[in-house]
C-alpha cells in the first residue's frame, strides 16, 4: 500500500488515457461508419450533447437528487443500526452464535425480492425503496463489524484490563479502534450492494431517480437518454467508490497493516 | 359467499395452526434427542439456528392467533407453509423454481466460463492490465440492474436479455478476483517452472491455478450473489414473462396475495441460502487441499 510518486501517477493517468481515448474513438467511429445501429448505440457525442442539455433543463438535477436523496436515506439508516448491533453481537458471542444462523438466511435472500412486501407494508412512496436499501447495506456492514470485534488482540484486552480498565474502556480504547478498518470494508461492500438495489429498485417501482430515467427512455425508444442515465450512475459510483477507498486506505494505513479486498 | 370465505379460511387456520406448532416442535425435538444420541453428526449452529427460528415463528403464530397481527398484511407461518405445499401439489411451483434456477446457473456458468479464462489471460499480461484498469472499473461501478433497459433494447424481451444482465452482475466480482488470485503467484516460482523447460500451461496448472484457487471461489461465491439479486431485479421489472420466483412475487403483489409474496421470498431465501453454502463447502475442500 504505497503511495503513488508523481512519474508513476502520471504514467498511469497517460495510460488510461490513451485507452480512453481509443474506447471512445472505437465507439464513435463503428456508429458512423454503420456497424452498429445509432438507435442501439448512441455516439458520445450525442451522448453528451443530450447530458448538457438535460443538465441546462434541470431534469438531470432532479433525478441525481431523488437517487442519491434515497440512497443515503437507506445507507445512513444502515450505518446507524449495523455497527452498534455488530458491536452489541460481537461483544456477546453466545447471542450471536444463536442469531448467527438465521441472520444468514436473511442475509441471502435477494432484497429486491423483499420490494413487493415492503410495498403492501409500507405504501407505495419513498419507504419501500429506502427500506430495501437499508437491508441490502445493512448485512455486509454487520458481518465485518462482528468480524472486527472478535479479531481485536486478546493481550491488548489483557493489557487495558491490567491496568484496571472497566468495559467501556475497553470498547473505547481497544476494541473500537481495532475494529474500525474492518468495519470501514464492510461499509465500503454495503455501498456496492446499496448502490445496485437503489437501481434494481427504481427500474422496477419509482417515479423519479436516475433508475426510472433509465426506465422511462427504455419506453420512449430513447437511446442517448439511456446513455446518460447510465454515464451519471457510472460517474456518481466511482465518485463515490473512490471516496471511500480513500476513508478506507486511511484508517488500515493508521492501523498498520491489514488488507483490502475485493468487492 | 364471500363472508363464508373469510370464516372459512379462519375455521381452517385453528387446525393447521396448530398442527403447525406441533410439527414444528415434533422436528425441534427429534432433533435434539439426535443430537443427544450422536453428538457429531448433527451440527450445533443448525440446532441453535432452527430453536431460535421456531421460537419467532411461534410467537408469530400466537401474535396472528390472537388477531394482534393483521393476518391480510402478514400471514401467519402456517398459512405460508400450507401455501408452498399447495403450490407445490397443484405443480405451480414447480416451473417457477426451475426457470428461476434455470437463468441463474445458465448465466452463472457463462460467467465462470468467459471470466476465468479473461482474467488468467490479463494477468498474463499484467503491464497491459493497466491500460484498461480504470474502463474496468468504470464499467464495474455501474450496477447489472441498470443495463437492463439497453439489454432489452438489445436482445428484445426474452431469455436473452434476461441471461445478459445476470452474466454482468456474476462477471466481474470473478473476474477481479482471478486477477487478485493470479497476481498473487511469485515470479520465481514461474521463473522456476520456466527454467526446468515447462511451458506456459505448465505455468497455469503447477503455479497459477493452486495459488489462485481460493481467490476465484470467493469472486464466484460473490457473483452468485450478485447473480442473485439481479435476476430478481429481472424477473420482477418481467424482462422474461410468465416464469420465474421473482416473477410470482410481483404477479401475486398486484392481487394482494401477501401469503404467495412471502412464500417466494422464503423460497428464494432458501435456495439462496443453498447455492451459498456450496460454494463455501467447495471453498472449505479446496483450503483442505493446498
Amino acid at each position: 500500500m504505497k503511495r503513488l510518486s508523481g512519474k508513476a501517477l502520471s504514467e498511469r493517468l497517460y495510460r488510461s488515457f490513451l485507452a480512453w481515448s481509443l474506447f471512445i474513438g472505437l465507439w464513435e467511429w463503428s456508429i458512423y461508419t454503420g456497424i452498429f445501429k445509432s438507435m442501439l448505440l448512441a455516439p458520445p457525442t450525442v451522448i453528451i450533447e443530450k447530458m448538457l442539455y438535460f443538465l441546462e433543463k434541470g431534469y438531470l438535477q432532479i433525478n441525481i437528487a431523488a437517487s442519491l436523496g434515497r440512497f443515503f436515506a437507506g445507507f445512513v439508516i444502515a450505518i446507524l443500526i449495523a455497527i452498534p448491533l455488530g458491536l452489541i453481537l460481537g461483544l456477546f458471542k453466545r447471542l450471536y452464535e444463536w442469531i448467527a444462523p438465521l441472520l444468514n438466511f436473511i442475509r441471502l435472500i435477494p432484497p429486491p425480492a423483499i420490494l413487493p412486501f415492503a410495498i403492501i407494508l409500507l405504501g407505495i412512496g419513498e419507504s419501500p425503496a429506502v427500506f430495501v436499501i437499508a437491508l441490502g447495506s445493512f448485512f455486509p456492514i454487520l458481518m465485518n463489524t462482528v468480524q472486527g470485534v472478535k479479531e481485536t488482540e486478546t493481550i491488548h484486552l489483557e493489557v487495558v484490563k491490567t491496568m484496571g480498565g472497566n468495559r467501556v474502556d475497553l470498547i473505547r480504547h481497544v476494541i473500537f479502534p481495532s475494529a474500525i478498518p474492518t468495519v470501514m470494508t464492510g461499509i465500503r461492500i454495503g455501498f456496492g450492494i446499496g448502490w445496485l438495489v437503489l437501481v434494481s429498485s427504481e427500474v422496477v417501482a419509482a417515479d423519479s431517480g436516475l433508475g426510472f430515467m433509465l426506465e422511462g427512455a427504455r419506453n420512449l425508444l430513447e437511446t442517448p437518454t439511456i446513455f446518460v442515465g447510465m454515464t451519471t450512475i457510472c460517474i456518481l459510483g466511482l465518485m463515490i467508490d473512490v471516496f471511500l477507498k480513500r476513508i478506507e486506505r486511511f484508517f488500515i494505513l493508521r492501523k498498520g497493516g491489514g488488507y483490502l479486498t475485493y468487492s | 359467499m364471500h363472508g363464508s370465505y373469510f370464516s372459512e379460511i379462519e375455521k381452517g387456520d385453528i387446525i393447521s395452526a396448530s398442527l403447525f406448532l406441533i410439527i414444528i416442535f415434533s422436528i425441534i425435538l427429534s432433533l435434539v434427542i439426535l443430537k443427544w444420541l450422536f453428538p457429531k453428526r448433527v451440527s450445533t449452529s443448525l440446532l441453535k439456528g432452527l430453536i431460535v427460528a421456531s421460537g419467532i415463528l411461534t410467537i408469530w403464530e400466537i401474535l396472528s392467533f390472537l388477531n394482534l397481527l393483521n393476518s391480510v398484511f402478514l400471514p401467519p407461518p402456517s398459512r405460508i407453509f400450507s401455501n408452498i405445499v399447495y403450490l407445490w401439489s397443484i405443480g405451480f411451483l414447480q416451473p417457477q423454481i426451475f426457470s428461476t434456477l434455470y437463468r441463474l446457473f445458465y448465466a452463472f456458468i457463462l460467467a465462470l466460463f468467459s471470466a476465468l479464462p479473461l482474467g488468467i489471460l490479463i494477468s498474463y499480461f499484467s503491464r497491459r492490465f493497466s491500460y484498461i484498469e480504470s474502463l474496468v472499473n468504470a464499467a464495474r461501478v455501474v450496477p447489472a440492474p441498470a443495463w437492463l433497459p439497453l439489454s432489452v433494447l438489445w436482445f428484445g424481451i426474452g431469455h436473452a436479455s434476461a441471461i445478459f444482465i445476470i452474466w454482468l452482475g456474476c462477471f466481474f466480482p470473478i473476474f477481479l478476483n482471478t486477477v487478485a488470485g493470479v497476481s498473487k503467484a511469485e515470479p520465481t516460482q514461474v521463473e522456476t517452472v520456466l527454467t526446468f523447460g515447462g511451458n506456459r500451461l505448465d505455468v497455469l496448472v503447477e503455479v497459477i491455478l493452486p495459488v489462485s484457487y481460493q481467490h476465484i471461489l470467493t469472486g464466484a461465491r460473490i457473483g452468485i450473489g450478485i447473480g442473485w439479486i439481479t435476476l430478481v431485479t429481472a424477473e420482477l421489472a418481467s424482462v422474461d414473462i410468465g416464469a420465474g420466483l421473482g416473477w410470482m412475487i410481483s404477479d401475486s403483489r398486484i392481487l394482494l396475495d401477501m401469503t404467495t409474496v412471502i412464500s417466494g421470498i422464503v423460497i428464494l431465501g432458501m435456495f439462496g441460502m443453498l447455492t451459498d453454502t456450496l460454494l463455501k463447502k467447495l471453498e472449505g475442500l479446496v483450503q483442505g487441499w493446498s
